[in-house]
């Protein structure tokens, strides 16, 4: 059966839950809908990135439908689906047009809410809603740290958040089977892939402070991994943000070991509201690799510093214009990472709304 | 020199203006049912509730809030005095739980009238209308209390 028809049959099934016992007022429906569209049109002057050829692209989409039914007052199902478009990316060929992103059944048991089925990752500031184009400041999350794919993992999450006077604790376990995507770049060409891993397990912690807007986190992923010695890979993520409505700054870190590599990846970006409905952002992001094994070897993947300006209406509605400037072997053209790094700068124009 | 840029970044950061503290002043009164039992509550307690953090009277019943209507002055109002927030980073709150799939936000009520007849009509419910707005006997209004 293709995807396409689970996602559709899922959908069907979830509002087949909704039986009208007694006329319902516009309170009482147990039936939600909730979606994002984000559509842009990116160029490149020179090297192509992230799908973004010289010409320009238009095929640079993300678009999600969310069902959700509230069982009871503890107990929820939710499905969402989502279809997706990366331009020119050798990822684009790996894209169904439409997929299920999740499909699960969330319980609160008590200060506990667990869920089960195919359930976002709790992990960093931006894994869950990394498409959402009114919640980010650049059209997408930071490229390397949110690399395609571990969004979602068929298994459980558990999520569990105490309040302790002025601060706040929220501690999140998930366990199960994910995917997680990638486009490789070397001297011999192009190439799109995807991996699947079953046992995988990963926490995601914060701390929220008693000043206002402050909060800080940790996430840990131990992922099965086929290409890594020992056959398991690991990542940490340490998350700091700073949100004062008016400015906000988000600073994330990284280190991951993964077949065979050590790759450390970060970036910063804020945002600040010239006025409520004009706002500046900029973001630096890097990712550095090393190789340990059969020789010694360090590169620089990745360094990525944006700029941006956004026009927003209403918290439900963005016009965002961005600059980029990419150096590094992230391309997509076939690389050595013996020879020099690329550079190219690329800019994105797009509208994202939500309902 | 770093011990002057941290005394500024935290004086930035804790910062209240003689304003946000005007705007603190209530200009909502919370209501529940009138069978209600609870007698007072904490203003971040409220706060937790609307979010829905707090899902559960002491009783175990569980709590159902209302809002209002994103573009409302009374709900900037409200956000203002319980979450010391914007409705702007209300409105992105909301967005981040409905996208992580984690919870969605409480109805919307239109008005004030519509409030009280949702809180009326439900022993378990909690919303917040205008200071000046006359109740009936089915609801009446919740003692807040600072934090």
């Amino acid at each position: 059966m293709t995807t396409m028809r689970r996602a559709l049959m899922l959908v069907m099934f979830t509002a087949a839950l909704v039986t009208p016992v007694r006329a319902q007022s516009q309170y009482d429906s147990p039936f939600s809908i909730y979606g994002f569209l984000t559509q842009g049109f990116a160029a490149t002057e020179s090297v192509p990135i992230m799908g973004i050829p010289m010409g320009g692209t238009a095929d640079y989409r993300a678009v999600a439908v969310q069902a959700r039914y509230r069982v009871d007052a503890k107990s929820n199902v939710v499905t969402q689906v989502s279809h997706r478009r990366l331009g020119h990316s050798a990822l684009a060929a790996l894209e169904p047009a439409l997929e299920l992103d999740w499909a699960f059944y969330r319980r609160s048991v008590g200060p506990v809410s667990v869920s089960v089925g195919r359930v976002p990752i709790p992990r960093g500031f931006y894994n869950e809603v990394r498409d959402v184009g009114t919640l980010l400041p650049f059209y997408r999350a930071p490229s390397f740290l949110y690399a395609d794919g571990m969004e979602a993992v068929d298994g459980v999450t558990a999520t569990a958040r105490k309040d302790l006077g002025q601060w706040a604790v929220e501690a999140n376990v998930y366990a199960g089977g994910m995917e997680w995507k990638a486009v490789a770049a070397d001297s011999a060409g192009v190439t799109a892939f995807v991996q699947r891993s079953e046992r995988n397990i990963g926490t995601q912690l914060w701390l929220s402070t008693p000043i206002t807007g402050v909060r800080a986190g940790v996430s840990y992923l131990n992922s099965e991994d086929d290409l890594s010695p020992g056959g398991r890979s690991s990542m940490w993520i340490a998350s700091l943000e700073i949100d004062r409505d008016r400015w906000m700054v988000r600073s994330e870190l990284a280190d991951a070991t993964l077949a065979g590599m050590d790759i450390v990846t970060g970036y910063v970006h804020g945002r600040f509201k010239v006025v409520p409905t004009l706002h500046v952002m900029g973001q630096y992001e890097q990712a550095d690799f090393g190789v340990i094994v059969p020789v010694t070897f360090e590169w620089t993947e990745l360094k990525d510093a944006a700029l941006g300006i956004a026009f927003v209406p209403n918290s439900r509605l963005v016009f965002k214009l961005e600059g980029h400037r990419a150096e590094g072997y992230m391309f997509d053209v076939p690389m050595n990472r013996l020879g020099a790094p690329a550079q190219s700068n690329y800019a994105i124009l797009s509208m994202s709304v939500s309902f | 020199m770093t011990r002057l840029m941290f005394a500024v970044c935290a004086a930035a950061l804790m910062h209240t203006t003689p304003a946000q503290a005007q705007a603190r002043e209530r200009t909502v009164a919370v209501i529940v049912h009138a069978s209600n039992p609870t007698g007072a509550l904490p203003t971040d307690e409220v706060s937790r509730i609307f979010l829905k953090r707090e899902k559960s009277w002491p009783s175990g019943a569980a709590i159902a809030p209302v809002d209002r209507e994103g573009s409302s002055s009374i709900r900037s109002s409200f956000a203002r005095t319980f979450h010391d927030r914007s409705t702007s980073a209300l409105d992105n709150y909301w967005q981040q739980q409905i996208f992580s799939g984690r919870d969605a936000p409480p109805p919307v009520a239109a008005s004030d009238a519509d409030v009280i007849e949702y809180v009326a009509r439900n022993p378990n419910a909690i919303g917040y209308v205008s200071k000046a707005t006359d109740l009936p006997a089915t609801v009446r209004v919740l003692q807040v209390r600072d934090r």
